[in-house]
């Protein structure tokens, strides 16, 4: 039977399936039964402080989408631990924290307090996150991206670091490198693509924070072309494994993304519409591996950038 | 696929935009073009703008 077990730096996932951030919180509680297939999980991004979040609405649907625009809300970072992370433990697979800032005396502050922990297994650093200085996303600007990542490894030296890397750049490549160059163990993408929506009536935007992110299977191509650049520009030759994220919908859109060149796939807002769906993605990728004759994942990651 | 471009088109003219274009839709429906003019005719009316131009940019957003 295929195997469906992958490594990232020392990270040991049962499946190559993670739960994204920002999805679930402590729901995931409840949903254990539900969550058979599940390889880890991103908790959802912590900031140094609390923080409320944008004005209402926070998420609308748009056709084959969704959009929101959340604001980051969360109960700053010594909530998370107090209060968050025992709740997902229960999952019993690793976790992953993913950690936003506004500058990079905060992203360090956060990671420096999750490394002191041991039921923590690897820390994202979520890089659609406006730089203070600047005014620019973090992973929209190299440079800035690669002082932030460089500090960051120079602060938690043993800790498994994941980018988190935004679509919303001509050439996602460059990030990717730059993330690369500081020293991650990892690069998953792509976040949400900037977007809006109008309520015609009212001539209003829809969400309260008027832009937002697109999420959900309108998506998916776009996902797949990134991962694929990213693999063939950088990751391949620097064997850094990406974790593939972006309207994943079925086991044949995770095959795709592995085929495309990531070593693990992301599921997000899938789970909204079935939190079963780990397992039923899972067994399609043991099935496509089985009826393509390969033993396991890494035998057909990137498949489709061969020359 | 005609109700979703109808309401695009409205969308695109709110955000600012002063003309639309309609291209991939064309494939599913060669009269695209026409529906919508159909149907953002009698919007701007329901609306209370003579012309699209009037609702160019109306998006509010104080």
């Amino acid at each position: 039977m295929a195997r469906l077990e992958i490594a990232i730096g020392k990270l040991r996932l049962r499946t190559p399936l993670i739960a994204v951030s920002g999805i679930f919180g402590i729901e995931y509680r409840q949903l254990l039964p539900e969550l058979r297939g599940i390889g880890g999980v991103v908790a959802k991004s912590v900031t140094l402080r609390p923080r409320t979040g944008n004005p209402e609405p926070k998420i609308i649907e748009t056709p084959a989408g969704l959009l929101n625009s959340i604001g980051l809300q969360n109960p700053g970072i010594k909530g998370f631990l107090s209060e968050q992370l025992p709740n997902l433990r229960v999952l019993e697979v690793p976790i992953i924290v993913s950690v936003a800032g506004s500058n990079i005396a905060e992203y360090v502050r956060c990671c420096r307090m999750l490394a002191d922990r041991d039921e923590i297994d690897a820390i994202e650093l979520n890089l659609s996150c406006p730089n203070v200085e600047t005014g620019l996303d973090f992973g929209s600007d190299p440079k800035a991206l690669y002082r932030l990542v460089s500090r960051v490894r120079k602060a938690v030296p043993h800790q498994t670091l994941i980018a988190k890397l935004t679509p919303n750049i001509t050439d996602i490549a460059l990030p990717a490198q730059a993330a690369v160059d500081a020293g991650v163990q990892a690069i998953s993408l792509i976040n949400t693509l900037r977007a809006m929506a109008i309520d015609l009536q009212t001539a209003r935007p829809k969400l309260g924070n008027k832009v937002g992110g697109l999420s959900g299977r309108a998506v998916h191509p776009v996902a797949v072309y990134m991962v694929y650049r990213c693999y063939t520009a950088c990751c391949r030759k620097n064997d850094i494994p990406i974790i593939g994220m972006g309207g994943v919908c079925s086991g044949e859109d995770a095959i795709e993304l592995i085929l495309a060149g990531a070593s693990a796939v992301g599921i997000g807002t899938a789970m909204f519409r079935d939190p079963a769906i780990f397992q039923k993605v899972a067994e399609g990728l043991r099935k496509y591996l089985e009826d393509q004759g390969k033993d396991k994942i890494s035998d057909i990651v990137g498949l489709a950038a061969r020359s | 696929m005609i109700l979703w471009g109808l309401l695009r088109g409205r969308e695109f003219l709110r955000a600012g935009a002063t003309a639309v274009a309609v291209g991939t839709a064309n494939f599913v429906n060669p009269e695209t073009g026409r529906t919508l003019v159909e149907g953002l005719g009698e919007a701007l009316r329901r609306m209370g703008c003579a012309r699209a131009l009037d609702l160019v940019g109306r998006l509010e957003v104080a």
